[in-house]
């Protein structure tokens, strides 16, 4: 066999066997059954003080998410801008 | 565009700049929030451009002043998410008080972030229509 196969067929097995691993160890498919939004349903109002449980996720648990959000938007009205300017 | 528009753009802008700020201010308590109120707000001004025309509403505004308000508002969240590594322990942690949930003055920075959300999405809705409506006023003339 070639050097280039053997690297290839060698970083093919060990793909497999990292993914075999986690796929073992996942916990069985759909259990448990909404464990994360039963959790954010019994305590946002509480940890958040915001009625809108919604507002709470995306404006606190998931802030990271929205700021995602918001410079993806920044970035296409710039890029709309760049695009569109009319020079007069 | 005709009598029956200008009129009832003029019954229905200030309406909707109204019902966006109230989903804006509003996020935290019912449904709505930073995005839709933004989106609401600035859709009131692009039925301002649709009834009266490019040029009456771009001699008005400049994409410069709007762009400035829109990084205004990007750079708002940026600042509270930063405010909360020195007021709390983390990024984007919610700094300020956030009990009595129900009140007006409630659930923290959510409010404020609502804010800077909103004023984000709608000067951007605004850009975007006003820059494509200037590409139709540069090739054709209309008005």
């Amino acid at each position: 066999m070639k050097k280039r196969t053997v690297i290839a067929l060698g970083s093919l097995a060990f793909i497999f066997l990292v993914l075999a691993v986690t796929v073992a160890s996942l916990p069985s498919y759909g259990q448990p059954v909404m464990d994360s939004a039963g959790y954010i349903l019994d305590n946002a109002v509480k940890q958040t003080g915001a009625e809108n449980i919604v507002c709470s996720i995306v404006l606190d648990y998931r802030g990271y998410d929205t700021l995602g959000e918001a410079t993806v938007w920044f970035a296409a009205v710039m890029g709309v801008v760049a695009v569109l300017k009319v020079n007069k | 565009m005709g009598t029956i528009v200008k009129t009832s753009t003029r019954a229905f802008f200030p309406l909707l700049l109204v019902y966006g700020l109230y989903v804006i201010a509003n996020g935290h308590l019912t449904p709505g929030g930073g995005f839709q109120g933004g989106v609401l707000f600035g859709s009131a001004f692009i039925l301002l451009l649709i009834g009266f025309g490019y040029n009456k509403v771009s001699a008005m505004v400049s994409d410069l002043k709007l762009s400035l308000i829109q990084s205004a508002g990007a750079l708002t969240f940026v600042l509270i998410g930063l405010a909360g590594m020195l007021f709390a322990n983390g990024f984007l942690q919610n700094w300020l008080a956030h009990e009595l949930p129900g009140h007006f003055l409630s659930a923290g920075t959510m409010p404020f972030l609502d804010l800077a959300v909103g004023v984000n999405v709608g000067a951007g809705v605004f850009i975007i229509a006003l820059m494509m409506l200037a590409i139709l006023w540069e090739e054709d003339g209309v008005d």
